[in-house]
């Protein structure tokens, strides 16, 4: 199920704020582990480039992580968290998109995001609820919110077992 | 679905199967979450912003992300994406309503100065009641790009003000200015909010929203919400915030993380806010602070209660001596800094008679130097107002101290 994925950078990255009168390093989930399968149209995408784009807080250059679907159109998103020295008092964001290698189908030529997940500090995982089954992401699909907990997410993805609204 | 009991607080009714209803407030998760994810504004982030926005709570197409000047008297200057104004989504309990979002900290004031600085100012708030400088000129830097969104919509419903921290701040001052220039009907919903005004404005903006639409939630340990210190009050004035009991036994930045706040609320399975207690008077009633007063037992100046309790007792005094409380104009002219001489020379005068007041005076300066490690018999050979000022400027820097400790973790 797993295919060919690679990245331009290692998966943990440790980036720590300069040194000041105080330090409260913690590790960060910036992006938790998913599988998907990329369709058009329904049908599967084979050995398409991928790009996982991911920054957090005010990081001025985000990383960009390579992947891509096997001959089946299925992906694979492997988790990313960094260690840094916040305030207490400043929230953790993270941010985690994941669009078609070289895409610009998207508002102004920028790619068109399958998924846009922006998470806070939540554990690896929390923000879908349970493991997502039987992800799909078709490109021809609108893109519309996805419910999540302790993140913001859209996209033209969907699953079996998504969150529903709490209100 | 007919309503047959209105609750004690009266805003949760029951139906005929006995289900709770929350009457058009938004249920504690819920708020709560939109506290935390407004935090995707942040940066100026269009994707974020995007999906902030998509959120089927809100109508689409109608919300607009709020800039604010992070900056002024207390803050570092600076121009930041605040928060989010948007209308509710129809077929959605919330259709009609408006939503008034406010995040935190920004890069821009993340050293916490906003909250912890000795000489926090007080200005007039938009209704001219006695507010933090900091906070208003924040607030006020939006309220144009509010009347603005509002302006030629035909708009009915109730408002919804949220935020967490600095945030909570001024969707207070938010929920203030919006009744009833905005709705005659308006919910605050904060979390981990720090004190935001005097007596006057914490009475005026209760008695205008109503306690029953004031859930201010704090988590016990988070230092926050204590600070600035007295003579700013909580909302709702003379009543009791939802009380989140911390699982940790000291005072913790991490307990101020919204992050923290959702989790609590989810953990706690309620579907409105009757399941989230009010808190209970602990410290309020002249017996007990008699007898904290006259303790022997070392007090420890790293706990919260100890601040919560030494200014218990200068409300005591306050009210016995001047037979009514502080009022909130003299404060407006004087500053709170001021403020804290003035308090120094009322405590002195009143230390120097023969009565009651002198009496507790006494034991209020004593347990005061208890507090700071300072010598009790200090004070029979210090009898001058110069000594009282010096001890109560140290109680205020040492109380400010605790709190900016507390929220850098140190």
């Amino acid at each position: 199920m797993l295919s060919g994925c690679s990245e331009t950078k290692t998966s943990n990255a440790k980036i720590s704020t300069p040194k000041q009168d105080t330090t409260m390093v913690k590790t960060y989930v910036v992006a938790s582990t998913y599988k998907g399968q990329l369709l058009k149209a329904g049908k599967p995408v084979a050995n398409q480039p991928l790009i996982n784009e991911l920054s957090w807080n005010n990081l001025s250059q985000p990383i960009f992580r390579q992947l891509s679907t096997d001959d089946k159109g299925f992906f694979f998103v492997e988790a990313y968290s960094v260690e840094l020295d916040l305030g207490a008092l400043e929230e953790f964001t993270g941010r985690s998109y994941l669009y078609i290698e070289g895409d610009t189908s998207g508002e102004n030529g920028n790619p068109a995001h399958l998924m846009t997940i922006t998470r806070f500090d939540a554990k690896e995982g929390e923000e879908f609820g349970q493991t997502p089954r039987n992800m799909i992401c078709d490109t021809d699909t609108e893109t519309r919110y996805i419910e999540t907990r302790y993140a913001v997410a859209s996209g033209k993805c969907s699953w079996d077992n998504m969150l529903q609204p709490e209100w | 679905m007919q309503l047959l009991q209105a609750s004690a607080v009266g805003t949760t009714c029951y139906s005929q199967n006995g289900k709770v209803m929350n009457n058009g407030h938004l249920k504690p998760v819920t708020a709560a979450e939109l506290a935390l994810r407004v935090y995707a504004v942040n940066e100026n982030n269009p994707d974020d912003i995007k999906s902030f926005l998509m959120q089927p709570i809100f109508r689409k197409g109608s919300s607009k992300v709020l800039v604010a000047r992070v900056g002024g008297h207390i803050l570092r200057a600076a121009k930041d994406s605040f928060g989010v104004i948007a209308f509710g989504a129809e077929k959605t309990p919330f259709a009609n309503d408006l939503f008034l979002i406010f995040r935190g900290t920004t890069t821009a004031n993340k050293n916490a100065d906003w909250i912890t600085d000795a000489r926090i100012g007080v200005t007039t708030s938009a209704k001219g009641k006695p507010v933090h400088i900091g906070f208003n000129d924040t607030f006020n830097s939006m309220r144009k790009q509010i009347s603005a969104f509002v302006a030629g919509e035909k708009f009915s419903g109730r408002v919804h003000c949220i935020g967490h921290s600095l945030g909570g701040a001024v969707a207070t001052l938010a929920a203030d200015w919006c009744k009833p220039h905005i709705s005659d009907e308006v919910i605050l919903y904060t979390f981990g909010s720090p004190r935001v005004g005097l007596s006057i404005f914490s009475a005026s903006t209760t008695r205008k929203l109503g306690k029953e639409n004031i859930h201010r939630t704090f988590n016990t340990t988070d230092p926050v919400p204590m600070v600035p210190i007295f003579p700013y009050n909580h909302l709702p004035f003379m009543s009791y915030g939802h009380r989140l009991d911390s699982d940790d036994l000291i005072t913790s930045g991490e307990a101020h993380s919204m992050k923290k706040y959702v989790h609590k609320l989810r953990s706690l399975g309620v579907g409105n806010w009757l399941g989230v207690p009010r808190e209970k008077a602990i410290f309020n009633h002249r017996s007990a602070i008699d007898e904290w007063l006259d303790s022997r037992r070392d007090e420890n100046p790293e706990d919260s209660r100890t601040f919560a309790k030494l200014e218990t007792a200068i409300r005591l005094f306050l009210r016995q001596k001047l037979k009514r409380a502080i009022e909130d104009t003299h404060l407006i002219i004087m500053g709170v800094h001021t403020f804290i001489d003035y308090l120094a020379k009322e405590l002195h005068r009143a230390a120097m008679l023969i009565d009651e007041t002198s009496e507790l005076v006494k034991r209020l300066m004593r347990k005061i130097m208890r507090v700071l490690g300072i010598p009790q018999k200090l004070l029979e050979q210090h009898t001058t107002l110069q000594f009282y000022t010096y001890v109560l400027r140290l109680l205020v820097r040492r109380a400010n101290e605790r709190a900016r400790k507390a929220i850098r973790g140190i």
